[in-house]
């Protein structure tokens, strides 16, 4: 069964081919969920949640897009408005002097690259780490990239490319380690 | 070529940021989610049950709630289930749309405002106890299940808030702010330090939340009315 018909079934209530859609897509939503979220709890809680309202607007889905890059879509902002609620939570906790002492650390002080490229990546900005993510780590195309989050596919370019070359920039101590 | 490099050794090293683990936990998470359908449907059953249609007509907030508990205890259920009532109302689909068409405009407005208040109140409920619980209980295990609890209770306040629950500007409010203190609850490692519980402790007493949940519940309501 094609997955038009399988989406035509989901609508009038089939839960079969629910299940099926959920099947198809459930590990990419899950991954991406996982890489913007970071903890398993997190990814499961966006990925159902990007299930459930998908299911209950398949209705309005205009078939303009596959039903993926809907879906993926849904899961991004999901995801995305998920973590973004989190982060401000934690910031409304850092105190005022632990945000002093952590502007204070001394990027050197920590030599592991792992550590290093991680704090890089959290530190870009949102819209470039998202296109690094699902780009380099994910293996999305510029084109599905454009299309899950609505940008241009050159959009999508420009921010990958600026998203190596910051993390370049922060990484540059490491130089010696891609450039042997 | 150097930047050839770059973009090869990034990837390599990058892939290990965020990686998400080999095994999907596929059928937990379906479990969960067929389990919110099937909410929805019960409420979509106790939407279209006689008793809500002529239930409509009464007037007056409050006073209608009790003459509607087929449709709180529907509501209850949705929170029971861990999901909220965002999905139920949100406009008829092709299946509903007799029965919606069968009631006026007017009544189906009072019917939608008087059952998400029921919702409401019965989520800010049970919200009220968890949190009573989690600041009164410090043993490991019962947190762990409180917090599996917080879980269920973050997904419904999104839900509510992406509902007409959140028309009230003061229930917005109060939903935002319970979105912070039990998504923090959430992440809480159950062997966290006691300085990280005294965080939440901290969020919880300096949003007033407990407070002002308890201003918002009608009084006898969370004693089972």
């Amino acid at each position: 069964m094609s997955e038009s018909q399988l989406v035509a079934r989901a609508i009038e209530g089939d839960q079969a081919a629910q299940r099926a859609l959920y099947d198809a897509h459930v590990d990419r939503v899950y991954r991406l969920a996982y890489r913007v979220a970071g903890d398993d709890d997190l990814a499961r809680d966006f990925t159902q949640e990007a299930f459930i309202r998908a299911f209950d607007r398949l209705p309005t889905f205009r078939r303009e897009s596959s039903f993926g890059t809907w879906l993926y879509t849904i899961a991004m902002s999901v995801s995305l408005n998920g973590i973004r609620s989190i982060k401000r939570l934690r910031t409304r906790e850092v105190s005022i002097d632990a945000a002093e002492s952590l502007g204070k650390r001394d990027r050197h002080a920590d030599p592991d690259l792992k550590d290093r490229l991680k704090r890089a990546i959290e530190d870009l900005p949102p819209g470039y780490r998202t296109v690094f993510l699902m780009h380099d780590l994910e293996g999305y195309t510029h084109e599905e990239i454009g299309e899950v989050l609505g940008i241009q596919s050159g959009t999508s370019k420009a921010q990958l490319f600026r998203a190596r070359a910051r993390l370049r920039e922060v990484l540059a101590d490491f130089a010696g380690a891609w450039s042997a | 070529m150097s930047e050839e490099k770059f973009e090869a050794w990034l990837k390599e090293n990058a892939d290990d940021y965020h990686r998400p683990p080999t095994n999907v936990p596929r059928e937990e998470m379906w479990e969960t989610i067929a389990r919110a359908r099937q909410a929805q449907r019960l409420s979509l059953i106790a939407e279209r049950s006689p008793v809500a249609s002529r239930r409509s007509h009464v007037s007056g907030r409050w006073s209608s709630i009790a003459g509607r508990w087929p449709m709180a205890v529907a509501a209850t259920l949705l929170i029971g289930a861990g999901i909220g009532l965002g999905y139920w109302m949100r406009g008829p689909s092709a299946e509903q749309a007799p029965v919606v068409a069968s009631l006026t405009s007017a009544a189906d407005s009072a019917i939608s405002s008087a059952t998400y208040d029921v919702a409401s109140v019965a989520h800010l409920t049970a919200v009220e106890t968890m949190l009573t619980s989690f600041r009164g209980d410090q043993q490991t295990e019962t947190q762990a299940s409180l917090q599996r609890l917080a879980r269920d209770l973050l997904a419904t306040t999104r839900l509510l808030m992406d509902s007409p629950a959140a028309e009230d500007a003061s229930r917005r409010q109060l939903l935002a702010d319970l979105e912070y203190v039990l998504a923090q609850i959430v992440v809480l490692d159950p062997n966290a330090p006691a300085e990280d519980r005294a965080m939440v402790d901290r969020a919880i007493a300096r949003e007033q939340v407990l407070t002002r949940i308890r201003s918002s519940i009608p009084a006898g309501f969370s004693r089972g009315n």
